[in-house]
This record gives C-alpha cells, structure tokens and sequence, in this order.
C-alpha cells in the first residue's frame, strides 16, 4: 500500500547533463509511443535513481505497512476475519517481496534498501506513523487506505519501467480484493451496534487527517517533477490523485452514515473538483521527517526483527541446500 | 423455476465468475466447481483450493449473485468431497494464467520432491533457468520464482 | 461410531491447529528475512483453515459454531498439546517446534485420510497435501540451519532439546485409544508417534544436530485435559479481545 506524493525531491538542473543526447531522445521517443522500458535497456541515471527511489519507498511502505494491521491479527474477531486479515498481510509481505525484486533489477540490492530503510535515509508512506488503537482503526486502513493506494498503483502501473508495472498489475488485482473485505469489514461496523458505529465513527476522525495526507503536498507546494511526469515515473498529480480518491469514496463514507470531521469538505459541482480544509502541511512534513507517534516504533520493530534474524541470514550464506538463497 | 434452464446454460454463465484476486482466471477453469444440479433450485458445489483460502465466501457470493443476474435463484454448497489439486484447472486456465504472468502449476503426479519446484518455466521467455525462492508467496497458492534470463522475479500457481 | 472418541480427536486436533496458526501469525512482520515473514504467515492461514474445517465437523456433530468454541473457552477446556502454546521465543524455537509438530501433523493426516469416519477423511485428504509445503519448508530449513555455522547449530540443538518433551506431549495416550483403533476411525496415538521418531531421526541424521536417546527424554503431559502453562491464558485473551467487546455483535 502506497501513497506516493511524498516521493520526489526537486531535481536539480546539471542531472541530465553528460547524457548521450541521441540516447537521450530515442528512450525519450520510446516512452513516448508507450513502450516498457526493460532492465538491459538504456536509461538516463536520474531515471534509474528516481525509479529506484519510488520503488523502494514502494516496497518499505509495503512491510512497514503490515505492521499497524498485523497487530490486529491476533485480535481479530471471528473466523472469517481473522483468516482474511491474515491472508491480506500476508499479501502486503508478499508485494514488498517481488517490489524488491522489481528495484534489484536497477542495481540496488534488498540489503542495502533494507539498510536505508532502518537508517532513516529512505521513507515510506507517512500513514503507517500513526497508531492503530481499535479493531476499526485496523478497518480504516484496510478499506480506505488500501483504497487511496489503488488510486495511486493503477496510475503507476501505467508507468514506463516494465518489472515495475508488472508488478503492480498482479498488485492491484490483489488489492480490489482487499478493499472489498475492507468495505465489509466497514460495512458490519456501520450496521452493527451503537459501539462499532462509534468506533469506526472515532476511527474515521482520527485517520482523516493522515488519510488527506496520504497523497502527498498540495501540488501548489510539492515540487517540480515534469521530466518524471514525461518519463512516465510519476503518473498523476498528488492533488488529482486525492481528488479522485475522494471522488470515489467520499460518497460511500457518508452512504454508510459516517460524517467526515472537515466542515468545508464538498465538491464544487462546476468545477467537478473536492474542495477541503487545506490539510496540515507542516505536520506532514514533521511526521515524514521522524517525528510522528509511532515512527521510532515502526523502524524499531524493523531493526529489532534485523538484528535477531542477523544468524539466520549468516547461515544462510553458507550453500548447503539447493533453494533456500540467501537474500536480505 | 420460471423458463428451463439447462446445466449447459449454467456452466455458460458460470464462466463469468471469475477468481477474485485473478481477474483473468474463472472459477471453472480454476476447477473450483465440482458440480451443478438442477432441482427447486440451482445447486453448485464447490471445493476450496487451499482449506484456509479466505476467498471463499467471496466466490460464493459471486456466484449467487451472478445466477441472479440472469434470474437464478442459487445455492453454493462448499465440500471436500471432490477436493481440489492443481490439476483441476483447464488447459485454457493454465494459458491465461500464463498470459497473466503467474506460471501454471506443473503436473501434480510429477511433484515428487523438491526437484520439480527447482525449474518452473518463467512465464515471461518461457525458459527454466529459474530457482524457487520462496515456496510461500503472497497468496497460499503461489510460489515466488526467480528467473535467471530475464533478470526479474515471477509468482508460479503452486502444484498441490 | 464411539461419538466421544471422535469428539476428543477432533478438538485436541483443532485446538492445536488453532493454537499453533496463532503463534505462527505472530511473526508476520517480525521473520529474519522476508520470505521467513510469509512462510510462516501462510502456515498461520493454513492451521487457522485446517482448525475451522475441524470445528466445523464438530458443530455438525452437534457442537457449538466455530467461532464460539474457538473464541469463547477458557485455556482449561482448550485440548491442544502443551508445544502449540509455547511464547514463539527466538526463530530457532519456533522453526524446531514447526519441524517437530507439523512432521506429526503431516503423518497424522495421512493416517487419516483413511479414516472410517468419513466427514474426517475428506478433510484429511486434503489438508496432507498442503502439510507437504509444511513438512518441505521445515526440513529444509532444519537441514540447512543445522549444518551450517557454530551458532545456527548452537542455537538449534538447544531448542531442539528445550522442544522435545513438550514434542512428545502431541502423543498424550488418549482414553479413547482403543474404541478409535478397532472402529478404523484413527490408529491411534501410539502408533503416530512411532512414525514420527522415525521421521524426525532421518531429517536429524542429515544434520550435525544431535538426536537425545527417546527414553531419556521424559514426556511433557497434560494438555490433551486442559492443563496448561501461564502462557495460553493471554494468549486467548488476546485473541478474544474485540471477539469479547459484545459477543452477540457481527463483526
């Protein structure tokens, strides 16, 4: 599960010299006529270092992701759930795994991605800073998180990096599947008793903010990222992003009686765009650089789960068996 | 039952369910059906590919409510009388799995030892110079490949 | 058919699957390497799925749902092995108990797959072949762990010898032992537990772990009648906490 938005630096202005001009042009051209770009093809080196970087903060949101989920795993209530949440982080593992993959054909390896990872030089989405505190806080992120993920993968998956959108095919197929036991999960709260209607109803107030967030800073503020728009990198604005997602589940939010805590939110009927409180940019910015409740957490967890399974990956070194490969 | 309906028509309509996190794939051709009958009702019977598969219900519910799209009244019974191996899904599921990028599951008699699982043909350039890395991928019924050719991970429909 | 005996095989089976596919869920997101991480999440689902097709067996022979006989018990009317509830402790524990238990599952379910009581036997039939990625995944790793540096085999030769007693509580001699032998229904406790030393022997042998004589290991009893360590309590608190918040409530 992946917002994006919060991807690119700016990108300064000597990065594409030294380029082969006539290179340059023609996987210009063939990206143009939408062809794949392949691992063996040629590319630009910001085109590879951009690419890596989406990926990897792809993959990280991925893993970190299973974590305020997973937790709920063992508390889930009921059969039908527990198997299915189960299955639906199992998944998101599963994804991280082959986006790895997908970023090792440009030349970094999981190691090193993992090592940025815990060393805080490289992010994931900002959402999986905040707490889960309730079974609904868990429903939240299964339907609406997974949901403003979808948006922004099946825009990326129309990308030019071949492995990338390969990935993001099989992806977001599992994924619609997710969001719909994230809709029934929601669903059986809303029409459930006085207390599950309240606690998606706090659960909703909570996540909002993040949720607005999700797709990154207002286009007004984010920085310029054309070249990446031309390379189909980046697929979308981060605001057209959002606009879509609430496009698309502002509606069933209010259909299923919950209400929204953003007073201006409507959409402007003329203009066919949602207009919002302009959510708190600062606070994206404090969260995404370290300063969010649960970001020591979540990188602690990761490093802790590194550091003990340190011997399992030295053993692994040492070829004995035919298929267990060493890897991260 | 207001007009006939014949078991063939059912089958028919039954090709449009599809697998809820394969959209490619139906649930015939993933030979989760064991068999269809008509008496009050329309009765299916299906089997689950892997007994802690979560999707289940979901199938279920995609069958009733496509039958009623075409005025079916349905009742979807799940057993293990017939159980389900990868064997069970059809030529034209193994090719669109294929196409999808997901390598078919190979011959379950063969699956012996840990030999088959070595090689599965890379869906991509279709050679087996390829290792297992995973014998669990995302889903309990795939397995995480590597193919050595085209440089790129690949996820394989595992043989059960 | 001895209803009872039957009964007792089906909850201590259940409850075990049920128990294990917990603990094993608890490694997602914490495993030494990512495909760690999703082999043991997948085995969670798989046991989770296996207890719920054995719970379902007992409500058709008049028990309650599933979800109430898994979500509302006590530890002391849970009947799973002593092994199943163990704190998952470092990977090297929890990748011995998965050798040692699931090489006794994959054995039990085979025998079962002839069962004479058929509701059992077609589960059985099925869940034997998703054991063998189970069985495959542990040997695997058992054997490559324990042969390959100073502290792999360190560390696995001290929770082999940790697991063992509990190990050989999967076979708690059951009063029903005779009644589910002569009506074909299962083999029986002992005669399981002869296979399984033969299996776990020939894996240990492949490895420079060291297999203790059987007789000098003293079985860990009790959880086959509900005596269990301070560690299940929690752990099914846990597991019913949003269950519990109103039970009568659909989630």
């Amino acid at each position: 599960m992946y917002g994006g938005g919060n991807t690119f630096e700016g990108i300064k202005s000597d990065e594409l010299t030294g380029e082969d001009p006539i290179k340059l042009a023609e996987f210009e051209a063939r990206i143009e006529r939408g062809e794949k770009i392949e691992p063996s093809d040629w590319m630009p080196k910001l085109y590879r270092k951009q690419l890596i970087r989406m990926i990897e903060q792809h993959a990280h949101s991925e893993i970190i992701g299973a974590l305020p989920e997973g937790t709920w795993i063992t508390r889930a209530p009921g059969f039908k759930r527990k198997m299915a949440l189960m299955a639906k982080v199992q998944d998101e593992v599963g994804h991280g795994q082959l986006l790895y993959s997908a970023a090792e054909t440009l030349g970094k390896s999981r190691e090193e991605m993992i090592d940025d990872l815990i060393n805080g030089k490289s992010k994931y989405s900002n959402i999986f800073n905040y707490p889960t505190f309730t079974w609904a806080d868990c429903c939240f992120i299964s339907w609406l998180v997974d949901a403003g993920a979808i948006v922004n993968q099946l825009a990326n998956a129309k990308g030019s990096y071949g492995p990338y959108c390969r990935a993001l095919d099989r992806i977001c197929a599992e994924e619609s599947f997710h969001l719909k036991y994230g809709h029934h999960c929601v669903i059986y709260l809303a029409s459930g008793t006085q207390t599950q209607r309240d606690m998606f109803q706090e659960a909703l107030n909570r996540w909002w903010p993040p949720m607005m967030h999700f797709f990154g800073p207002s286009d007004k503020i984010s920085v310029h990222t054309e070249i990446l728009m031309k390379w189909k990198v980046k697929m979308g604005t981060n605001d057209d992003m959002r606009n879509q997602f609430l496009d698309m589940y502002v509606p069933k939010i209010w259909e299923l009686g919950f209400t929204i805590p953003d007073p201006n939110l409507k959409k402007n009927t003329e203009t066919g765009r949602w207009e919002y409180t302009e959510p708190d940019w600062e606070e994206f910015k404090r969260v995404i650089n370290g300063d969010g409740p649960c970001n020591k957490e979540r990188l602690e967890v990761r490093r802790i789960a590194e550091e003990r399974g340190r011997w399992v990956r030295e053993a692994l070194r040492t070829p004995k068996t035919a298929y267990v490969t060493p890897l991260a | 039952m207001a007009e006939t309906v014949t078991i063939e028509k059912i089958y028919q309509w039954l090709e449009e369910v599809k697998d809820p996190e394969i959209p490619v794939l139906s649930l015939l051709d993933l030979g989760v059906i064991t068999n269809v009958s008509i008496g009050d009702k329309v009765k299916i019977e299906m089997t689950p590919t892997f007994v802690g598969c979560p999707a289940i219900d979901y199938m279920k519910n995609d069958i009733v409510d496509t039958l009623k799209k075409h005025g079916q009244e349905a009742e979807v019974e799940v057993t293990f009388r017939k159980p389900w191996s990868s064997d069970c899904i059809s030529e034209k599921g193994k090719a669109a799995l294929k196409k999808y990028g997901l390598a078919p599951p190979p011959d379950n008699k063969l699956f012996t030892d840990l030999e088959i699982l070595e090689n599965a043909e890379c869906p991509r350039c279709s050679q087996t110079n390829t290792e297992l890395k995973n014998p669990f991928g995302p889903t309990l019924c795939r397995a995480i490949y590597y193919c050595n050719n085209c440089k790129e991970a690949f996820e394989q429909f595992k043989p059960v | 058919m001895n209803q009872e005996a039957i009964k007792e095989l089906l909850y201590k089976m259940a409850d075990d699957q049920l128990i294990l596919g917990h603990r094993n869920s608890e490694w997602t997101g914490f495993g030494p390497l990512l495909e760690e991480d999703i082999a043991f999440s997948s085995m969670a689902q798989d046991k989770v799925g296996h207890s719920l097709a054995l719970y379902t067996i007992l409500n058709d022979l008049g028990e309650q749902d599933p979800d109430t006989i898994a979500f509302t018990r006590n530890a002391d009317q849970f009947h799973n092995t002593v092994l199943t509830e163990l704190p998952n402790a470092e990977y090297d524990f929890s990748l011995i108990r998965h050798f040692l238990y699931d090489t006794a599952e994959a054995l039990r379910f085979e025998m079962l797959s002839h069962s004479s009581f058929e509701p059992l036997a077609l589960v059985a039939t099925k869940v034997r072949g998703e054991l063998r990625y189970h069985t495959m995944h542990a040997n695997t790793w058992v054997k490559q762990l324990g042969a390959a540096t100073e502290e792999s085999i360190g560390r696995l030769q001290q929770s082999l010898e940790l697991a063992l007693p509990y190990a050989l509580g999967i076979f708690e001699p059951s009063p029903y032992e005779s009644d589910l032998i002569k009506e074909a229904i299962f083999e029986g406790e002992k005669a399981l537990e002869e296979k399984w030393k033969k299996k776990v022997e020939e894996v240990i042998a492949q490895t420079q772990l060291h297999l203790p004589k059987w007789e000098t290991i003293a079985p860990h009893y009790g959880g086959r009648t509900g005596k269990h360590t301070e560690y299940l309590q929690p752990l099914l608190d846990e597991m019913s906490e949003v269950f519990k918040i109103d039970p009568t409530a659909e989630w």
